[in-house]
């Protein structure tokens, strides 16, 4: 029996496919965005390729686990009425959006057999961009292929 | 009315360029920037003496990928231009957050620093800018 194995954009770009749907972020990447790309944009998420963890423990099994980074990036400050105390709103926010989408999807969604998240705290965290200010959350998202095809 | 300066002056401004700004945030999202100042008398642009140099040994590196980012600056004054859309006579609202578009190239502005004359009829700017890694 032949196993043809599956890449693991398939399951990033569903994940890129599944957040765009929300309306929730400005944008939505599946790769890092250069700063030329951002211009200011709030709130994006960038789902990048992480890792991948398969066992070949027989012919036509081989389950594969796909790790995606994923993080929000919110903007802090716009000079005009937009502040800290909305920013930290916001990521509160996303992080709900976040986990409701991977509880709508928990069986993969066509794109893999099951999304779960990493069992470790999203992370928190600061990061200049283009200039600018952003509160930022990243978390790891897995998504599962049982057969590993 | 310090004529003799303005003339000066616009004999250094020979550049005009053009700024875009991003929205307000509205439901809590922002888009990309539009077009907000034109028809802008600037000096035309050079290396900022804050930027990357040979004697700057801290340069200014993009964080994803390492390329180094030179800075820039202009000089501008108040002026007539075309602030969103209407004709004004004022120093050009350009602000930190804000795009300069010279050429085909789109610089974010990441600092404005005020020059203020005691005359209160000339006013400068210097506007310090960053070339976008593309």
């Amino acid at each position: 029996m032949v196993t043809t194995l599956v890449t693991r954009e398939t399951i990033r770009d569903g994940l890129v496919t599944l957040a765009t749907a929300t309306g929730k972020w400005q944008a939505v990447y599946g790769y890092v965005p250069k700063d030329n790309a951002v211009r200011g944009q709030s709130p994006f998420l960038v789902i990048l390729s992480l890792g991948t963890l398969q066992s070949m423990e027989s012919e036509g099994k081989n389950p594969a686990e796909y790790s995606l980074s994923v993080m929000s990036h919110v903007l802090m400050n716009d000079k005009g009425s937009w502040t800290e105390a909305n920013a930290e709103d916001k990521l509160d926010e996303l992080d709900k959006v976040l986990r409701q989408l991977i509880r709508d999807n928990a069986s993969g969604s066509s794109y893999c057999d099951a999304f779960t998240f990493l069992a470790s705290p999203s992370q928190t965290d600061f990061v200049m961009i283009g200039g600018e200010q952003y509160r930022t959350e990243a978390r790891v998202i897995i998504g599962h292929h049982y057969s590993g095809s | 009315m310090r004529v003799e300066t303005n003339m000066s002056w616009s004999r250094l401004a020979t550049a005009t360029y053009s700024t875009t700004r991003p929205p307000a945030i509205s439901s809590g999202k922002r888009g990309i920037p539009v077009t907000h100042l034109t028809g802008i008398k600037c000096t035309p642009i050079m290396p900022a003496i804050t930027g990357t140099s040979a004697n700057n040994p801290m340069p200014n590196l993009d964080p994803v990928t390492g390329q180094v980012k030179e800075l820039w600056e202009v000089y501008a004054e108040s002026q007539s231009h075309t602030d969103s859309g209407s004709t004004v006579n004022q120093v050009p609202d350009i602000r930190e957050g804000d795009f300069m578009v010279i050429g085909s190239v789109e610089y974010h502005v990441r600092r404005v620093l005020n020059w203020p004359d005691t005359s209160t009829t000339l006013a400068f700017i210097r506007v310090i800018l960053e070339e976008s890694v593309t």
